[in-house]
């Protein structure tokens, strides 16, 4: 066997072993045994993920809505007043979605009869729309107090406004997720007071910070350099581990509360349904969704042979068959959500990848196509490059989110495929009779 | 050999130009889009039981001015760029006749604004880098720096006419179509398109010695490959339409025309470079005869005796 002939070999095999990984999640019974297939789960890896099936994103399938009346606290308000407050609220809002990284979250402000409503709507994937939209909608005061051991709190001399730098959220397998910030050294002695000395770990002390008047963190120090440092990690009361995705949601969106400059002065009460709003395009299945990317395929694949015969139309279903089934595998094992952005950008790059291969199929220079590879490689990392430069850029823009992934896993997939399988496949020489390629 | 341009060369040379500038016409004249989802908008629901009286009133109402949007399995009405005050007018007039239906009016605002600046904005910035880096694939390649220059302006500019033409034609049907966050990604991958298109195109930028031979490669390109794009888009698209149902047909027809005006900006460009000294001498030709004409005015012209002075004169001698 040749060198060539190997990385043929090789070359089919990958798309032999992407297929199979490809394929949409199904169950089927031998005898009493029930297998699923193919059951790849990375939910070990990574607690509450979903990998392995697609997240059903906005536009081809239903979202969530919930919404939250503003209760002004001072009733003599104008209307114009109102609609002013609202809309400042509306902006606030809308910044703490984009800054705890919300992705596909949209807020709509609303004037109903005199009521003034803040409605957040989330893709079908996020778990707990109630809890978030309460969290979102919160006041955003912070305070700390001190706890001890009978359960009473009690007055410490710290407030949010000490806290210098960023605040960011940590894991370590120890405390969890959880919020870590630094005080300002004028207020050493307090937290030397409260949680005990830098030589004294083990009797490590606590108190609590308060959101809303609600304790919802542990304060301590984890490490010798914490207390030198004067950095505290704040820990949630009430999460346990299997809760983990709701767990990190809160601590994003309750981080955000540092990052306003100051508390709402109104509340929010939220309604206590979630409203289903129907897809925008014809509620389909995430099968149906294969089943019609199918057929484009298909019909590429017809063109194909019609226009280059039979030789560089089996071309053509290896190299379009191995660039599909890369995208997909890489997408669905990277929790990808299947949206309308979604799927334009998979069609997109689909068409760009068949105009990529026509190009290669139809050239018989050798050295041409060789010529052809580096520039399609050079494409290719051109498209990862731009697109994670858009999505650094822009935020706030789900559909574009959503597009800008499936790019970069396309752009990533070509440059696979252009660096080694569309060149291996390339040089394939099917003995058939001449008739066929007649 | 001068070539003289006809009606046809003309109309080509102008089309782009006259393109761009009614496409800004169109943006100053609807606020950049008339109705779209980038704007607060009013919603009049209404509800009864007697869905004839309904229906009628549905009619009576899609008739008032600035409809932007109508869902009629809901009874919904939407409004744009309107008062509300007016709104409510209008429809407290309607609804005098109707004492069975009830209505309820909702003004809805989502900050959307922003988004539209901003994506616009970042798919530029996008252009702009994806030329960026083209540019310093080709250059490293060698070549005439000259050429490879220009094949990055055909890019910059390419990319820019295309992107404002079709911003200018959504700007036009958002007269009558509520534009979305969908048509206007759709859009501007439209006008991206033009940067694959481009890049297929320029597989022999580095052996380039003439502006005339840059453009014969763009211009044959289009000529040669346009039905292949427009037959895989073609598919794509109708495949996810039928799939997507009649909500997608506006957008799915949009990017189609998106990807022409992408195909015939290159091929306007690359006619231009590629005619660009016939052009130059035609247009010095056209100049130099103007130039003529004046000087031929301004020069004091021999004086013309009428017949019937000549023969005057004639008579007189006798």
């Amino acid at each position: 066997m040749n060198w060539k002939n190997f990385k043929f070999t090789i070359a089919i095999i990958l798309l032999i072993v992407l297929t199979a990984l490809a394929l949409p999640q199904f169950k089927f019974s031998i005898g009493q045994t029930e297998i699923s297939y193919p059951n790849v789960d990375f939910s070990l890896i990574e607690s509450g993920s979903h990998t392995g099936n697609f997240l059903r994103g906005r536009g081809l399938f239903p979202t969530k809505e919930v919404s939250s009346t503003l209760n002004f606290t001072n009733s003599e308000l104008s209307d114009a007043d109102k609609r002013n407050t609202l809309d400042n609220y509306l902006k606030v809002i809308r910044n703490r979605v984009l800054a705890a990284g919300l992705a596909g979250v949209e807020v709509r402000s609303e004037i109903v009869e005199g009521t003034y409503n803040l409605i957040i709507n989330y893709p079908d994937y996020y778990s707990n729309p109630l809890k978030y939209t309460q969290w979102l909608t919160g006041k955003g005061v912070i305070s700390f107090a001190t706890f001890d051991q009978t359960g009473q709190t009690g007055f410490i001399d710290l407030t949010d406004k000490d806290i210098r730098g960023n605040i960011s959220i940590n894991f370590i397998s120890q405390l969890g997720s959880h919020l870590q910030f630094q005080f300002d050294s004028s207020k050493a002695s307090v937290l030397t007071s409260t949680l005990g000395t830098a030589t004294a770990q083990s009797q490590v002390g606590f108190f609590l910070m308060d959101i809303d008047q609600s304790e919802q963190f542990f304060v301590r120090q984890y490490e010798t350099n914490d207390a030198t440092s004067y950095t505290v990690r704040a820990i949630p009361v009430t999460y346990s581990a299997d809760e983990s995705v709701d767990k990190n949601i809160m601590l994003s969106i309750f981080r955000t509360y540092f990052l306003d400059s100051k508390p709402l002065e109104d509340l929010f009460t939220t309604e206590q349904s979630v409203q289903i709003v129907p897809s925008t395009f014809t509620q389909d299945t995430t099968q149906f969704i294969a089943v019609m990317s199918l057929v484009s395929l298909v019909l590429l694949i017809i063109l194909s042979f019609i226009k280059f015969k039979f030789e560089a139309g089996v071309k053509f279903i290896l190299m379009i068959g191995s660039f599909v089934t890369l995208t997909i595998v890489i997408l669905k094992y990277s929790n990808a959500v299947l949206s309308i952005g979604t799927l334009i950008g998979f069609l997109l790059t689909t068409g760009v990848a068949t105009l990529m291969v026509w190009r290669i199929i139809s050239e018989n220079d050798e050295d041409n196509n060789e010529l052809r590879f580096q520039r399609f490689l050079n494409f290719s990392i051109a498209l990862v490059v731009l697109t994670i430069f858009l999505s650094s850029v822009v935020k706030g823009l789900s559909m574009l989110y959503d597009l800008a992934g499936v790019i970069l896993v396309s752009g990533l997939s070509l440059a696979i495929m252009n660096f080694f399988a569309f060149k291996a496949i390339n040089y394939l020489k099917i003995y058939l009779p001449k008739r066929f390629n007649k | 050999m001068l070539r003289r341009l006809n009606l046809k060369t003309n109309l080509l040379l102008l089309s782009i130009p006259a393109f761009v500038l009614i496409s800004f016409g169109l943006f100053i004249g609807n606020n950049i889009f008339y109705f779209s989802d980038f704007k607060p908008s009013i919603e009049v629901k209404y509800s009864s039981e007697n869905s004839g009286k309904l229906k009628e009133l549905l009619d009576k109402t899609v008739i008032l001015l600035n409809v932007a949007k109508v869902d009629r399995s809901e009874n919904i009405v939407e409004f744009q760029t309107i008062d509300f005050s007016e709104v409510k007018n209008n429809i407290d007039n309607l609804i005098k006749d109707y004492p069975e239906v009830t209505v309820k009016l909702k003004e809805v605002s989502e900050l959307k604004r922003n988004n539209l600046t901003l994506l616009i904005g970042a798919f530029y910035l996008l252009f702009l880098s994806a030329a960026a880096i083209h540019f310093y694939f080709i250059s490293g390649k060698g070549g005439d720096l000259k050429y490879i220059l220009g094949s990055y302006l055909v890019l910059f500019f390419g990319i820019t006419f295309s992107a404002i033409i079709d911003l200018g034609i959504l700007s036009l049907i958002s007269r009558y179509y509520k534009v979305t966050s969908l048509a206007l990604t759709l859009t501007l991958l439209g006008s991206l398109s033009l940067f694959f298109i481009y890049y297929l195109s320029s597989d022999k930028v580095n052996e380039v010695n003439t502006f005339s031979y840059l453009g014969s490669i763009y211009r044959k390109f289009v000529d040669k490959y346009n039905r292949e794009i427009l037959s895989i888009s073609a598919i794509l698209i109708a495949i996810t339409t039928i799939g997507l149902g009649s909500n997608f047909v506006i957008p799915a027809a949009l990017i189609l025309v998106f990807i022409l005006v992408s195909l015939f900006t290159i091929h306007w460009i690359g006619y231009i470079l590629e005619n660009n000294t016939n052009l130059k001498i035609s247009f010095i030709e056209r100049f130099n005869k103007l130039k003529s004409l004046r000087k031929k005015k301004s020069q004091p012209q021999p004086q013309k005796t009428s017949k019937k002075k000549e023969k005057k004169k004639k008579g007189k001698k006798k």
